[in-house]
C-alpha cells in the first residue's frame, strides 16, 4: 500500500496537476459564489475539459471544483440571505440574521474552516472504508449488484423528491432512455427508429449538461427576480478566533460530520440533502431550537461540516461498488468510463495509484479551500459584478463544446437541446432531475445484471434473495417501496376509526 | 409555467402504451420469457401507473390546465428564453458550414446584444470570448472543433 500511496504522491504533485487544481477551484468559487448558479452546473460545465485529461487531472479538477463550489455557496447565504447552491440553503437565515448583527466575519470564517475539516473528515471515512468495502464487494454477483443499483435509485428517488409520484416518474423515464440503443445482452437494436446515432445509446454527458447547465441558462434569462444588492460592510480576519468556536461546538462538529459521511455514502443521496437533515438533527439536539433560523451558530456548523464530509464519502458507493453516491459522482462514473477505468472493486486490485491519487486530491483540495476560502470572500464584491449577460452566453458556448466533444458531433448538440428543454419543463412542474440521471448512469448495469439474474436462475425470483448480502439489500428496497404505501393505508385507518 | 398534472399524465400514458406495443415488437432470449423488450417494458408499466395517478390527481384537484409563469407577461423574457434553444439550433444548422469561431461569434454577437443593446462592447466581448474558447478547446485541448469553410 506504501508503494501505491508513494505512486501516487508523485502522480498529483506535479505543477500541471496543481495547477489544473488551483484554476478549477477559482472557477468552482466564482460560480458558488454566484446566486442561483449550483455547484453541480459548476462541475457539469467541467465536462468539455475533464474529457480531454488524463484521467487523475479530469478527476482532480471536479473534486476541486465541486469542493470549492459547495463551499462558496455559503458566501452569498450569507452575505446576501441569497444561497449559492442548494447544500447552503440549509442555514442561510442563521447566516444572515449572524451578519446582520455584525458576526459576518465569525460566520464565513466557520463556513470555510468547517466545510475544509468536514471535507478532511470525510476523506479519512473514504481512504478507510473504501478498500475494505471493495474487498466484500469482490464476492458480489449479479444479484447483488442489482438490488445495489435498485436501493442506489430508490434512495435518489425517495430522499430527493417532495412529490414521489413525480419522482418515480422521473426515475422511470431514465431508465427507459438507457434502453435506446443497442441491448448489451442480445444485441437487438431498440427505440431507434433507424437513426444511426442513437444505436450506441445514449450518453450520459450531454444529457446532464442539458438537464443541469442550458435549463438553468433558461431559467436565469428569464427570472423576474432582481439582482442581488451588493454587500457594503467590511471583512476582515475571517479566522480570528475559530478555535474558540470549534472548542464551544465539538458536539455539533462531530455529528455533522457523522452525518455527513453516512448520507454522502448512501447510492444516491448527496450533499444538498446531507445539510438539511444535519440541520434537523442540530435543532433536535440543541439547547436552545428557539435560536434556529434566527442566528444559531450551531445549525451553521453542522449542516456545513456535513455537506463537505458528504462530498468524500459520495465517492465510496461510486468507486467501491460503480454506483454515484449523488449527482457528481455520477458525472464522475461517465467520465471514468470515457477514460476506460471502470469503476467497482476490480479498480482497487487493477488501478490503485488513481485510487490513492483521489484521495491526495481530496486533501489537497480541502488545504486549498481555507486559503482560497479567505480570498474569494475578499473577492465576493468583485464575482457579484459579472454581468450575466456576457458569462452566460459564455456558459452556453462551453455547453455547446462539452455535449458536441463526446462523439465530434453536433447528434450530442441536439440531445442537450433536447434534454435542456425537458429539464426546464420538469423542474417547473416539480419533477426532480437527480433520479433522472442516476437512472440513466445505473440503468445499462441494472438491466444487465437483471437479465443475467433471470438466465443463471431461470426465471425463479426466490434466488434473487438466496445470498445474504443480496438478499439483505433487496429487502432494504422492498421496504423502501412498500413503507410510503403502508404508513399512507395506516394513516387511513387511524382517521376512519 | 405550471402544466397541469393532468395533462402530464395523459402524455404519460399514451407514451408508455406506445413503448409497451413497440417493446411487443422486440425478441426474446431463445428459450427464454424474456429479453430486449422485457425492461422496456417494465419502465413503461410504472410509467403507465405514474400517468394514471397524476390524471387521477389533476383531475380531483382540478388543476388549471396551465398557470403561465410570470416571465410570460414580459415580451423580452420571453425572447430572452427563446433565444437560448434557437442559439443551439442554428449551432447545429451552421457550425459545420461556418465553423466554430465564426458560428460561436454569431451566436454570442446576437445573444450580448440582445441582452444588453451596446454594438461595440459586444462585438468585442464575442469576438474576444469565440477566439479565447477556440484557442483553448481546439488548440490547447485539441478538441476537434467543426472547422467550416474557412478551416476554423
Amino acid at each position: 500500500m506504501l508503494d501505491t500511496v508513494i505512486e501516487a504522491l508523485g502522480i498529483v504533485l506535479k505543477p500541471n496537476i496543481l495547477l489544473v487544481m488551483l484554476a478549477s477551484s477559482c472557477y468552482g468559487i466564482v460560480i458558488g459564489a454566484i446566486p442561483g448558479l449550483t455547484a453541480v452546473m459548476a462541475v457539469s460545465l467541467i465536462m468539455p475539459i475533464a474529457i480531454f485529461l488524463d484521467p487523475v487531472p479530469a478527476l482532480a479538477a471536479i473534486i476541486a471544483c465541486d469542493a470549492m463550489a459547495v463551499f462558496a455557496g455559503d458566501i452569498p447565504g450569507t452575505l446576501l440571505r441569497i444561497p449559492g447552491t442548494p447544500a447552503s440553503g440549509a442555514y442561510t437565515d442563521d447566516s444572515y440574521k449572524l451578519t446582520q448583527m455584525g458576526k459576518a466575519e465569525t460566520v464565513l470564517g466557520a463556513n470555510c474552516f468547517f466545510s475544509a475539516v468536514g471535507g478532511l473528515v470525510g476523506l479519512v471515512v473514504l481512504m478507510t472504508s473504501a478498500p475494505m468495502l471493495a474487498e466484500v464487494a469482490l464476492n458480489f454477483s449479479t444479484y447483488e449488484y442489482f438490488w445495489l443499483a435498485c436501493l442506489g435509485l430508490t434512495c435518489a428517488t425517495f430522499m430527493t423528491s417532495q412529490d414521489k409520484v413525480k419522482g418515480i416518474i422521473s426515475l422511470f423515464l431514465g431508465l427507459f432512455i438507457t434502453t435506446v440503443g443497442f441491448d448489451a445482452i442480445t444485441g437487438q437494436a431498440r427505440f431507434t427508429f433507424g437513426v444511426t446515432e442513437l444505436l450506441g445509446r445514449i450518453h450520459v454527458i450531454p444529457v446532464l449538461i442539458g438537464l443541469f447547465a442550458v435549463s438553468e441558462i433558461m431559467r436565469r434569462v428569464s427570472s423576474t427576480t432582481p439582482p442581488a444588492a451588493m454587500y457594503d460592510g467590511k471583512i476582515k480576519h475571517i479566522y480570528k478566533g475559530i478555535f474558540k468556536v470549534w472548542r464551544e461546538h465539538i458536539p455539533q462538529f462531530l455529528r455533522g460530520n457523522t452525518v455527513g459521511v453516512i448520507v454522502g455514502a448512501l447510492p444516491g443521496a448527496g450533499a444538498d440533502i446531507a445539510a438539511w437533515l444535519a440541520y434537523a438533527i442540530s435543532k433536535k439536539f440543541s439547547k436552545h431550537p428557539e435560536e434556529f433560523g434566527q442566528g444559531s451558530m450551531e445549525g451553521i456548523i453542522e449542516s456545513t461540516s456535513a455537506n463537505n464530509a458528504a462530498l468524500a464519502s459520495a465517492w465510496i458507493p461510486a468507486f467501491v461498488f460503480g454506483i454515484p453516491g449523488d449527482v457528481t459522482t455520477a458525472m464522475v462514473i461517465g467520465i471514468l468510463y470515457i477514460k476506460d477505468l471502470k469503476p467497482g472493486p476490480t479498480a482497487f486490485l487493477h488501478h490503485p495509484e488513481i485510487i490513492y491519487s483521489v484521495f491526495i486530491c481530496f486533501a489537497i483540495a480541502n488545504i486549498f479551500m481555507l486559503i482560497l476560502g479567505y480570498f474569494s470572500i475578499k473577492a465576493f464584491r468583485h464575482i457579484l459584478r459579472i454581468p450575466p449577460f456576457m458569462l452566460l452566453p459564455i456558459i452556453l458556448i462551453f455547453c455547446i463544446v462539452g455535449a458536441y466533444s463526446i462523439n465530434n458531433s453536433l447528434f450530442g448538440v441536439g440531445v442537450m437541446l433536447f434534454f435542456g428543454l425537458l429539464g426546464y419543463i420538469m423542474e417547473e412542474n416539480d419533477f426532480p432531475i437527480s433520479p433522472m440521471l442516476l437512472a440513466i448512469v445505473l440503468g445499462e448495469l441494472l438491466e444487465k445484471n437483471f437479465i443475467i439474474s433471470m438466465v443463471k436462475s431461470g426465471g425463479n425470483w426466490v434466488d434473487f434473495f438466496s445470498r445474504p448480502i443480496a438478499g439483505t439489500l433487496g429487502v432494504l428496497t422492498i421496504v423502501f417501496w412498500t413503507l410510503p404505501v403502508i404508513k399512507n393505508i395506516y394513516k387511513k385507518c387511524r382517521a376512519a376509526a | 409555467m405550471k402544466i397541469s398534472d393532468a395533462i402530464f399524465g395523459i402524455i404519460l400514458i399514451v407514451f408508455s402504451v406506445l413503448v409497451l406495443i413497440y417493446s411487443r415488437t422486440l425478441p426474446s432470449l431463445p428459450g427464454y420469457a424474456y429479453g430486449s423488450g422485457f425492461f422496456p417494458s417494465l419502465t413503461a408499466i410504472f410509467i403507465l401507473g405514474g400517468g394514471i395517478l397524476l390524471l387521477v390527481r389533476g383531475v380531483r384537484a382540478k388543476q388549471p390546465l396551465l398557470v403561465l409563469g410570470a416571465w410570460t407577461k414580459s415580451p423580452k423574457l420571453i425572447s430572452n428564453i427563446c433565444l437560448i434553444p434557437l442559439n443551439l439550433v442554428f449551432y447545429i444548422l451552421v457550425s459545420d458550414k461556418l465553423g466554430f469561431i465564426l458560428t460561436t461569434f454569431l451566436m454570442m454577437t446576437a445573444t450580448i446584444w440582445w441582452l444588453r443593446k451596446k454594438v461595440a462592447s459586444t462585438i468585442i466581448v464575442a469576438a474576444v470570448s469565440a477566439v479565447i474558447t477556440y484557442a483553448f478547446f481546439a488548440k490547447l485541448m485539441l478538441v476537434p472543433l467543426p472547422a467550416g469553410i474557412f478551416g476554423i
